[in-house]
């Protein structure tokens, strides 16, 4: 062999390229069902596989504090038994054809999904219709489930991230149906009734007004004629669906409030900083995905560079403005040495101030919006990601031209209106920092940013 | 392959304008020495750092200014890098690869690894030492490969290892093992073949042989003793770990262990949910997995007892199901099952051109065969319920097992 020593080649810049090849992301098909459903279908013939999600309108935000899980109770019991079958009928069937079955909830929707083989679809449609029509809540299912969502509400006394979150909850959003994880509380679950789940899908999770998505190798037309015979014999249903309440968080305006959750021994510490974002409708939101980029939504965001490889104090950060219908948090989240949880909190706090002050560079933004674009076509390349941002445009009712618009939409966004959006939802005197970690090892290092208040345990759990 | 011993593949896929990158190379914590673990993944940060014509924060940056994602990931075995970039920038993609094979070493410095021996030391407090059960999987692995066999450690290191390792070892790590001769590189996606070739001969064809390799890590060494140890933890449920040594990923048994794993606790209908979960209700959850390792394999099954002192109940009920699956209880039902769950999960990952190019490398650099897709599918149609009643008599043995039980820490 010919070895040849390296440096021939003239590597001191980056290579150019030529233009990117166009990419045009798939087209949402909208097709009218009975009872006020649609079907909304993109197809794929990639690989021979289905993703659908049926997608109903009404989640846990649906939930008073006292009912806190009933939305997700119900989700998971929707396939645990219905009038033709049991609940290991469902799985039997629809595993042995290698597919799955899952029932969800979230704040604002309810979601039936089954991905099978494509060859698979009619009985995929069946089980599908069957555990979102006729579910029936056996006593002892729900006995069964309620048992193991109680052990797995004491785990999250364990996990010091599901400690982080079931905080900041109860502090930023008392009082209101946020205050609480998805999964409710110990309580309200211990207390939910086997009745309350089949009302709740009675009155809240008919089919009127909801979506069928689905993704995959399937003639659309023939799909449409299935979900339209399976809905025939169903309903009618009068009664509107019940609103959600609007959500109201607490009004703060001393903060930053700097809270410890104490973890005497703990080997890390789990570092927060939150307070209430805008509505995932707000017309801000391109500029706040911008903002984001560049504050922590990247690995090169300023945050992930200064925490990470300036002070190599944490393994990651990152930043987010969660999507709700309501006023979903704005959160910045990472874990950190304890022994850096000071540096954290002025870090963060120093650059939420610079992002208020001061317009990014143009070229930082070009950065961000070049790198949002030119990442889309990566979120096609399967049909249960497809499906899960088509379901997204559905839930926030984003419009089915959503996916062309986007690039526009980010391209529009300049410095000064980063900087607009900074100012509107960056709020420093509502926001908490929350600590999980060893208070002894903390609380010096917290001083002078805000109150401090040290608590241990779970809001919620004894 | 180039003349220096760099081999290639390339997956043509052009239905989106996306091209993946993905480089392994044949080292991984096995590869290290008693009292420097960690470092293959440490060095994995490193390549992250820049190189003689990357800055040290650019790697991303050149990314992600035009929509590309990246990441690396150590294993037992093997380092892997990978890009996904819009296909109009390949070329940029093997320019990052190729410098950080050819000019690392010119651009590292003490400061930069002193940054991420600390990055590091957070990896492992936030993925292990503060998580529930955090430490289980290192324990199961220290009880079912006693030293000095090469998976004896865990891949990410122990804490003063990490502490310990000197700008002397890197480079002589690097020298050692990241050289073209031990690397594989695959190129899947909206490529035009002549092109691709004509880039990586560029990039890639200039950078010499490596020096001889130190050998293979240190010899396995075998396992006849069955293991049980308690390990107490911050945790509200206990939980056991039961581990087996299999033989190695790729083999026809391997696959037989993954089916098995399937036919144990995929899904609501698997054997070992339905028991244990839901009709007897000893389980909080069970998961069964096979590791994909190349010297020994390993098969382990994790199962969090519903309450209280429950987990030596569960490890003898799972116990039972071993023995009477090595009995041949399986049905062809059953097998079917397992089968199709399994080619579903196939199709599923072969959407990702990532993926895709993933196994292409792995399959070369393992086993020289860049056909493993085919290889997979085939296993998955073929095996039998005997297959699978075979590995359990002959590897899923009590005698062989390694138990880790975490108990909740006030129970001590």
């Amino acid at each position: 062999m010919n070895a040849k020593t390296p440096g021939q080649l003239d590597r001191s810049a980056a290579p150019g390229h030529g233009a990117p090849k166009p990419f045009k992301a798939p087209t949402i098909e909208r097709r009218e069902l009975p009872l006020g459903v649609q079907l909304l279908s993109v197809m794929d013939t990639t690989v021979p596989l289905l993703q659908l999600e049926w997608v109903i309108p009404a989640g846990a935000q649906l939930d008073r504090p006292e009912l806190a899980g009933r939305a997700t109770l119900t989700a998971s019991m929707l396939d645990e038994g219905t009038e033709r079958y049991t609940g290991p009928e469902i799985s039997d069937r629809i595993e042995q054809l290698g597919g799955s079955l899952d029932g969800s909830a979230d704040w604002e929707a309810t979601y039936a999904s089954c991905a099978a083989m494509s060859w698979f679809l009619s009985d995929a449609l069946e089980l599908l219709g069957e555990i979102v029509l006729r579910p029936v809540f056996p006593a002892q299912e729900v006995e069964r489930i309620r048992r193991r969502r109680l052990a797995g509400l004491r785990q999250r006394l364990d996990r010091p991230d599901a400690l982080a979150s079931d905080w900041l909850a109860s502090l930023v959003y008392a009082g209101t149906p946020y205050s609480v994880p998805l999964v409710g509380t110990s309580d309200a679950v211990a207390a939910l009734r086997p009745d309350q789940l089949q009302s709740f899908h009675r009155e809240s999770l008919m089919p009127s007004g909801s979506a069928i998505v689905a993704i995959g190798d399937f003639e659309p037309d023939r799909l449409a004629e299935k979900l339209t015979a399976s809905l025939r014999d169903v309903g009618p249903f009068d009664a509107p669906r019940p609103q959600p309440v609007e959500i109201d968080p607490p009004a703060r305006n001393d903060g930053p409030e700097v809270w410890i959750v104490d973890r005497p021994g703990a080997s890390q510490t789990e570092f927060r900083y939150a307070h209430p974002g805008p509505p995932r409708r707000h017309p801000d939101w391109p500029a706040l995905r911008l903002l984001n980029g560049l504050l922590g939504g990247k690995f090169t965001s300023r945050l992930m560079l200064s925490l990470r490889e300036r002070h190599g104090i944490t393994y990651g950060v990152s930043s987010r403005f969660v999507a709700r219908r309501g006023p979903g948090p704005f959160v910045i989240a990472c874990a950190v040495a304890s022994e850096g949880a000071g540096i954290a909190a002025h870090e963060v706090c120093a650059e939420i101030e610079r992002l208020r002050n001061e317009p990014p560079p143009e070229t930082e933004v070009q950065e961000s919006a070049d790198y949002l674009i030119g990442v889309l076509p990566q979120h096609f390349q399967g049909v249960e990601q497809i499906a899960e941002q088509i379901a997204a445009i559905y839930t926030f009712d984003l419009g089915l031209d959503y996916l062309e618009r986007y690039p526009d939409e980010v391209r529009a966004v300049g410095p000064a209106d980063i900087l607009a959006a900074a100012q509107r939802h960056l709020h420093p005197e509502q926001a908490i920092i929350l600590a999980v970690g060893p208070a002894a090892d903390l609380r010096p290092q917290l001083e002078g940013i805000g109150a401090i208040h040290v608590v241990s345990g779970h809001p919620t759990q004894s | 392959m180039l003349g220096n011993g760099l081999r290639f593949n390339l997956v043509l896929d052009s239905k989106l304008p996306l091209v993946a990158v993905n480089l392994w190379y044949h080292v991984g914590s096995r590869f290290e020495k008693p009292g420097r673990t960690g470092l293959a993944h440490l060095f994995e940060h490193m390549l992250f750092q820049g190189s003689e014509h990357v800055g040290t924060n650019d790697h991303f940056r050149y990314i992600q200014q035009v929509g590309g994602t990246a990441n690396g990931s150590t294993w037992f075995d093997r380092t892997n890098y990978y890009e996904t970039l819009p296909s109009h920038c390949l070329e940029l993609g093997l320019w990052l690869e190729s410098d950080r094979m050819g000019f690392l070493l010119p651009s590292l410095t003490e400061e930069k690894l002193e940054n991420q021996r600390q990055v590091v030391m957070n990896e492992r407090r936030q993925r292990m030492d503060n998580q529930p059960y955090g430490r289980a999987l290192e324990r199961l692995n220290e009880l079912l490969y006693p030293s000095p066999h090469p998976y004896h450690w865990p891949v990410i290191g122990y804490m003063e290892d990490i502490a310990a390792a000197s700008l002397e070892d890197v480079r002589a790590f690097f020298r050692t093992y990241y050289a073209p001769d031990n690397a594989v590189l695959t190129l899947a996606g909206d490529i035009d073949p002549d092109t691709a070739i004509g880039l990586i001969e560029r990039y890639f064809g200039d950078f010499a042989l490596a020096e001889p390799q130190v050998g293979d890590g240190v010899a396995p060494t075998p396992l006849d003793r069955s293991v049980l140890e308690v390990m107490p933890d911050q945790v509200q449920l206990e939980r056991s770990y039961i581990a087996f040594r299999i033989p190695a990923y790729g083999t026809r048994d391997w696959y037989a262990a993954d089916l098995l794993a399937a036919e144990l606790t995929a899904g609501k209908s698997s054997r070992l949910y339905r028991d244990l979960v839901y009709e007897l209700q000893l389980a909080q959850d069970v998961s069964a997995f096979a590791f994909p390792t190349e010297l020994d394999g390993t098969f382990v099954i994790v199962a969090t007892a519903s309450d209280g002192d429950g987990a030596p109940r569960l490890e003898e009920r799972i116990a039972e199901h071993l023995a009477g699956i090595a009995d041949g209880e399986i049905a062809p039902a059953a097998i079917e099952r397992a089968r199709n769950q399994s080619l579903n999960a196939y199709f599923e990952a072969l959407q990702s051109l990532d993926h895709r190019a993933d196994i292409v490398s792995q399959f070369t650099t393992y086993f020289r065969d860049p056909d493993g897709l085919r290889t997979e599918l085939e296993n998955y149609l073929t095996l039998q319920a005997s297959d699978l009643a075979r590995l359990a008599r002959e590897w899923l043995e009590p005698s062989k097992g390694v138990t880790v039980r975490v108990v909740p820490e006030q129970q001590t």
